[in-house]
């Protein structure tokens, strides 16, 4: 995994951490559904990127913190990119009078997304590859300039509906969406018009795919 | 036996209940069980003569074997000028909710109304038909026979241009119906942060007047991401839309504001039925710059105490708040505050209310039943353990289950504090929407203290101040009393009933009765009274006033005390 040990050097390098915490782990449930979706209809921060969303069994288990699935990328351009999730999403506050627009480069640099972003500009959730743990991104992006603070997203909100039951966990799992195509480096190849193509591996070999035409 | 009901009948010219016994009483053959059309009446039956006790027994029967499901037709001056001139006329909806409100009082537990036509759909205990089809302003009352019933969504919007619309139970609680007359929530704009709304509703009963709604849209204006698709997971956010505001176009259920200047549902929870952090820290961040003057924010959501994020989230609320909004969030159910990191029910304490509810700028609503009982389980008709979660920081109670729009454009049942909330900020609105020149804080403090106090007196932590009151809440308590003379002179004297945040229509009604006698008399309907006295005498006089779905009495000793 070439691009995870970029990534991982590049945390330790920036952080000068040398005691990592729980890495993570790639292991493979059983899938009910795979499907590719973009960014929400008519939106106007455009086709930035796709994202697999992988809904699993009603009996298999929920993924622990650090496990994570993987899901390969394809486009017609001949683009193909391996990439682990779900993606961390973490909320990202900046200094008074700073903007998230100022980590674009750095955000970008690491191959993550710069995601929802507060209409007040002053926060936003950036999101991190699979390959990244929590602890690893709250410390990167704690030490980048003029951010205030840093915390994990979470999905624990709930509608307040009774009897309170469990909600099954889709994964998630974005990729950045740009015009040229070069495998590997965590950005999928992809042109307007054309579909972009998810697979994801189940455990007895088979393969499930899914389709999603980017506008 | 109780005295007439008054009925106010704009169309008499003033406020007032026919004077002496209801006449021309008729029975006639039954009609279709559901009618197609406003049912013009032949003078022959019309006239066709009363045969009560047979009437009774074969009537008993017919609404025994519907379940009790009857139609009760009813006969304002405007009804009964339809039946002699042939033409459909409109009965207002003040004659409309005032009919109702009486027959609910009679035990009729009301389903369906109509705004064209002079009758109403609902169930009723047997034994209350024989005195149900005596009732001064009662025409007749039938079986609804459900084998002929057509769909729901096959009702109203017929070529008569007739309109059905439900009302649910808890948008009758609330009392809204009393103040659809005077305001529909016009003036005041309801934001919902939620989980979208099922567009298919859109085109039917979807919430009107919304520039800026629905589903996914909130995407396009803040770069959410989320999920955008059509789930089952829209059934909450479409149950809390439709609780507050769904439309008064012709089918379906009303909502308990149903027609505010705007109604924004922002998409923030996911397919899934989680909602992302980011998600509910941007719409709440969005209500701060948008919106306008006088708007609610309703927050249907549970939030558990140990999210990294509740920082944030107090600092968003904190933002929303100074902006002006009032904020209105629920208390959480089932001891359970969202979820764990793995989507598991995240339980809590007994007493404990889940965030947003928990912060002081948040109005925090725990959950009612149809008796006003604390929903504290075995009060949900869809799951006996359902309860409400309860706390020091309950402000408001409102209904805990409603029925109301749900997933493919249908209708359905649900429990949950989610649907309390709604009952609140659709209240909020008919009151902001009735006095615009409140201040946010002012609104608060009438939701407040106009509620109905439940439990123990005061504030209490299962329902607060008290269960939400809408015509209480809209225009103010109604205050009646009397002045006039306390001593009886042997001339004509006169005594006044003065009404303080009353509004029009408004109706009056005067009894009369000697201390020796236990009944009252009804001795008329108009502001004042005026009576020639004896000296000597004495009497209680007693004022009903109703007005803005409210109704007050107060009763005046004239010429002191007897000995019986």
């Amino acid at each position: 995994m070439r691009n995870k040990a970029i990534v991982a050097t590049a945390i330790w390098a920036l952080t000068g951490c040398s005691d990592p915490s729980p890495a993570v782990q790639v292991v493979t449930r059983r899938a009910a559904e795979l499907s590719v979706e973009g960014p929400g209809a008519g939106t106007a921060i455009g086709p930035t990127y796709v994202a697999a969303v992988l809904r699993f069994d009603a009996g298999e288990a929920p993924l622990a913190r650090n496990e994570r699935v993987r899901v390969v990328f394809m486009s017609q351009s001949g683009d193909r990119e391996e990439v682990l999730g779900p993606a961390t999403s973490m909320l990202v506050q900046m200094e008074p009078g700073h903007l998230v627009e100022e980590l674009r480069s750095r955000v970008d640099s690491l191959g993550w997304l710069l995601g929802l972003r507060f209409l007040q500009g002053e926060g936003a959730a950036v999101l991190v590859d699979g390959a990244t743990t929590v602890e690893q991104a709250t410390r990167v992006i704690g030490l980048w300039p003029a951010v205030r603070s840093v915390v994990p997203d979470d999905n624990s909100t709930t509608g307040t509906v009774s009897p309170a039951v469990r909600i099954p966990r889709s994964v998630w799992i974005p990729i950045g969406v740009v015009s040229n195509a070069v495998p590997g480096d965590r950005r999928l190849g992809t042109t307007p018009g054309f579909p972009v193509r998810a697979e994801y591996t189940q455990p007895d070999g088979s393969v499930l795919r899914a389709e999603f035409l980017p506008r | 036996m109780a005295p007439p009901l008054c009925i106010p009948n704009p169309a008499r010219g003033r406020n007032g209940c026919p004077l002496g016994p209801p006449t021309g009483k008729t029975r006639r053959t039954p009609i279709p069980a559901f009618p197609t059309a406003l049912e013009v009446i032949p003078a022959a039956q019309i006239d066709r003569p009363f045969t009560p006790e047979v009437d009774d027994v074969v009537l008993s029967a017919e609404v025994e074997a519907t379940k009790g499901e009857v139609i009760v037709s009813f006969k304002p001056v405007s009804a009964l000028k339809s039946r002699l001139s042939g033409v459909v006329s409109s009965m207002t909806k003040a004659e409309v909710f005032q009919i109702r409100r009486q027959l609910e009082a009679e035990g009729v537990h009301v389903t369906r109304t109509f705004s064209s036509l002079p009758a109403l759909v609902g169930t009723v205990p047997i034994g209350v038909l024989p005195r149900l089809r005596r009732l001064p302003y009662v025409d007749d009352v039938y079986a609804n026979d459900a084998s002929t019933r057509p769909s729901l969504s096959a009702s109203g919007n017929g070529s008569f241009g007739m309109v059905a619309e439900m009302v649910d139970w808890g948008v009758n609680k609330v009392g809204a119906p009393g103040v659809w007359p005077l305001t529909q929530g016009f003036g005041a704009r309801i934001t919902i942060i939620d989980f979208g709304l099922d567009s298919t509703h859109l085109s039917g009963d979807g919430p009107t007047t919304s520039p800026l709604y629905v589903g996914c849209s909130y995407a396009a204006v803040a770069g959410v991401i989320t999920s955008c698709y059509q789930d089952q997971a829209l059934i909450h956010g479409s149950r809390v839309a439709g609780t507050i505001s769904a439309r008064n176009q012709g089918d379906g259920y009303l909502g308990v504001a149903y027609a505010p200047t705007y109604l924004t549902s922002i998409r923030v929870c996911t397919g899934t039925g989680g909602c992302p952090a980011g998600a509910v820290l941007a719409a709440i961040d969005w209500t701060v710059a948008n919106g306008g003057p006088r708007q609610i924010v309703n927050l249907s959501f549970a939030v558990r105490p140990t999210v990294p994020w509740l920082p944030q989230l107090q600092v968003s609320i904190q933002n929303s708040f100074a902006a002006g909004n009032l904020l209105v969030g629920t208390a959480g159910n089932d001891n359970v505050c969202g979820t764990d990191d793995l989507g598991f029910p995240y339980s809590v304490s007994p007493g404990t209310v889940c965030y947003p509810g928990k912060y002081t700028q948040v109005i925090a609503v725990s959950g009612t039943s149809p008796t006003d009982a604390f929903a504290g389980g075995g009060t949900c008709p869809i799951s006996g353990s359902a309860k409400s979660n309860y706390g020091p920081e309950v402000e408001l109670a409102a209904p805990f289950h409603v029925t109301a729009m749900g997933f493919g454009g249908s209708y359905g049942t649900s429990c949950g504090t989610s649907f309390s909330a709604p009952h609140v900020t659709g209240v909020a609105a008919l009151a902001w929407a009735w006095n615009q020149s409140f201040t946010r804080d002012q609104i608060r403090a009438r939701l407040t203290s106009t509620a109905l106090d439940l439990g123990a007196a005061g504030r209490d932590q299962s329902f607060g101040y008290g269960r939400i009151r809408a015509p209480e809440a809209t225009f103010g308590i109604l205050g009646v009393s009397i002045s006039g003379p306390g001593t009886p002179n042997g001339s004509l004297q006169t005594w006044t009933a003065n009404v303080t945040n009353g509004v029009a229509p408004q109706s009056y009604l005067w009894e009369r009765r000697h201390p020796c006698n236990l009944s009252y008399s009804q001795v008329g309907v108009l502001p004042s009274y005026s009576e020639t006295t004896t000296v000597g005498d004495k009497f209680y006089l007693r004022s009903t006033v109703t007005s803005g779905g409210r109704t007050s009495a107060v009763i005046k000793l004239v010429g002191g005390f007897a000995i019986c």
